[in-house]
């Protein structure tokens, strides 16, 4: 099976939270008491956040003052990147990009570190305490083995959300950039199976600022930024010591001058 | 933002397994080019970097949420090496750990004295890498920006040789105390009060150096990542207290202490019982500062 992906088209939302009922049935997530969003901007959003329970939800999101306010909803989850940082992160391989497009993860080999929840740039894995494991949206990969969509994306009665093949979903984005028009997933990280089309910044609607490179990347740049920062300090320390070793000389060859 | 996960078991194991390299790093470096003035720094830096990486790991593992569903689990942290940091961080404290023990073993039997300075040269490549790992393994969480600093894995490298100095000075005046047994050497060179003062002191002239370089890298770190929740959660927020903590009585108070020492002549006594509680004070401050990054980080 192809890489498959699907396009969030923001513009198309109309905040039914079908896509939200949806993942609770087909997943078997139970009911949670929620809070009032104390943001005001975003007091209509419930759940406010992931959680074991809550694999997606949809953000509402108000954009503008008075007049030229206008709601944007958006819908978020784990958005399978291409190169996944939590899979690159977890010590246990527990965590893994499949072929096909979901990051799945295997309880079996998880230790329970919470590496993956700090280490992905989405802030999307919640550990659940009372089955001791890791939960976040799974793409429903026993749905997509069997030519089914992901069940939100069935759910979506205005085809904002779409399943295609992930080279399809990054060209239309890309197409949507070209024409002025916001994305997120086409660069955030190096590339996400999720790719969201938006007429507003996503810096507006709260989704965190990712660079363009993925985990690998990152980490290399990360690593040669703190051995550079080793090289110079031993540069310096070494040249003081040196300065110091020499000065103390002249003082004494001073003194046994006088 | 995710809640946070991580806590003081593993603000605990940062601090231990920072020191715990450190430790071996200060015992081993006296040991090689101390021309055998310092043998028994060499022997404190064994004996107390085993027993401070072995009490990290325990706090490692019991934060482990799956411990108690999969206990033997834990073995599976080996598998994703050399891509998961952690997996490359399992296996260098593993390793250090053997190292650690090996050396501590041989110091207590008095054995061959060219290998344990083989070792010690391994085990020094090894406890830089587990001290530096520390560091480098929150670097790498791109979720915490906090973190996301190329000065945050120094900034332990530095700290965990200076509480590592402190440590194996601690630790001489326990052996020498508490445990003699475990190591005549310790109790007949702290018999001889004008030595002890004497290393002590210059141990205090050692390590005004790296002190004002701690100073100076978690000054540049917090300048790094200035602008993210923890940045200000450390500084003037609800962690200020701790690290300003950290700041005066962990390290200004070692240095004043260190400089008064290095200036002024002190009678013996006063530099044993004075390096020792600057060094106390070094440990605490250590301590802290996993802890209050820790939590700024996932804030």
């Amino acid at each position: 099976m192809m890489a498959k992906a699907v396009l969030v088209d923001l513009r198309r939302c109309i905040g039914c939270r079908s896509c939200q009922v949806a993942c609770k049935r087909w997943n078997d997530r139970g009911a949670t008491a929620t809070k009032h969003n104390p943001d005001p901007k975003l007091e209509w959003t419930n759940p406010s956040d992931f959680s074991p329970q809550t694999y997606t939800y949809v953000r509402f999101v108000k954009v503008g003052k008075g007049e030229s306010l206008k709601w944007v909803f958006a819908k978020v989850q784990c958005n399978h990147c291409i190169e996944p940082g939590c899979a690159t992160a977890c010590p246990t391989t527990a965590l893994i990009k499949t072929k096909e497009g979901p990051v799945i993860y295997r309880k079996e080999l998880c230790i329970g570190c919470g590496y993956c929840i700090n280490a992905c740039p989405f802030g999307v894995p919640r550990f659940d305490e009372e089955n001791k494991a890791i939960e976040k949206c799974t793409f429903c990969p026993e749905r997509l083995s069997e030519g089914l969509e992901p069940a939100c994306v069935q759910a979506c009665p205005t085809d904002a959300l779409t399943l295609m093949s992930l080279e399809e979903a990054r060209r239309k984005a890309a197409e949507a950039e070209a024409k002025g028009l916001y994305t997120y997933g086409l660069h955030e990280a190096g590339g996400t199976s999720w790719i969201y089309i938006s007429e507003t910044p996503f810096t507006e609607l709260g989704f965190p600022k990712v660079g363009p490179e993925a985990p690998a990347a990152f980490n290399l740049r990360m690593l040669e930024n703190i051995s550079i920062i080793g090289a110079v300090g031993l540069i310096a320390m070494g040249g003081l010591w040196l300065y110091s070793k020499r000065r103390s000389k002249l003082e004494e060859s001073k003194r046994g001058e006088s | 933002m995710s809640e946070p996960v991580w806590g003081i078991l593993i603000a605990t194991y940062l601090f231990l397994g920072g020191m715990a390299g450190g430790a071996y790093i200060i015992g081993a470096w006296s040991d090689l080019f101390g021309k055998g003035k310092y043998e028994v720094l060499a022997r404190s830096g064994a004996y107390t970097s085993l027993i401070s990486i072995l009490a990290g790991l325990v706090f490692l593992i019991l934060d482990l949420k799956r411990l108690t569903v999969a206990p033997f689990s834990v073995l599976n942290a080996y598998i994703h090496f050399p891509v998961s940091i952690m997996s490359v961080g399992t296996w260098i404290i593993s390793a250090f750990t053997v190292v650690a023990l090996l050396t501590t073993l041989l110091w207590l039997l008095n054995g061959n004295r060219i290998l344990i300075k083989f070792l010690e040269i391994l085990g020094m490549v090894l406890g830089f890498s587990t001290t530096a790992y520390t560091g480098i393994l929150l670097s790498y969480a791109r979720g915490r920006p906090f973190w996301g600093s190329p000065l945050l894995p120094w900034l332990f490298t530095v700290s965990g040789i200076l509480t590592g100095l402190g440590l194996t000075v601690i630790g001489i005046s326990i052996i020498a105390k508490i445990m003699p047994r475990l190591d005549r050497n310790f109790f007949e060179f702290f018999e001889q009060r004008s030595k002890v003062s004497q290393m002590f002191k210059s141990i205090e002239e050692y390590s005004i150096v790296p002190t004002f370089l701690e100073i100076l890298v978690v000054i540049l770190f917090i300048g790094t990542v200035w602008g993210t929740n923890g940045s200000f959660a450390l500084v003037f927020g609800d962690l200020s207290a701790f690290f300003w903590i950290y700041l005066v009585i962990g390290l200004l108070v070692h240095l004043v202490l260190s400089l008064y020492n290095y200036i002024k002549s002190v009678e013996e006594n006063t530099i044993i019982f004075g390096s020792l509680v600057g060094f106390a004070l070094v440990l605490i401050g250590g301590f802290i500062l996993r802890y209050v990054i820790l939590i700024a980080g996932q804030l």
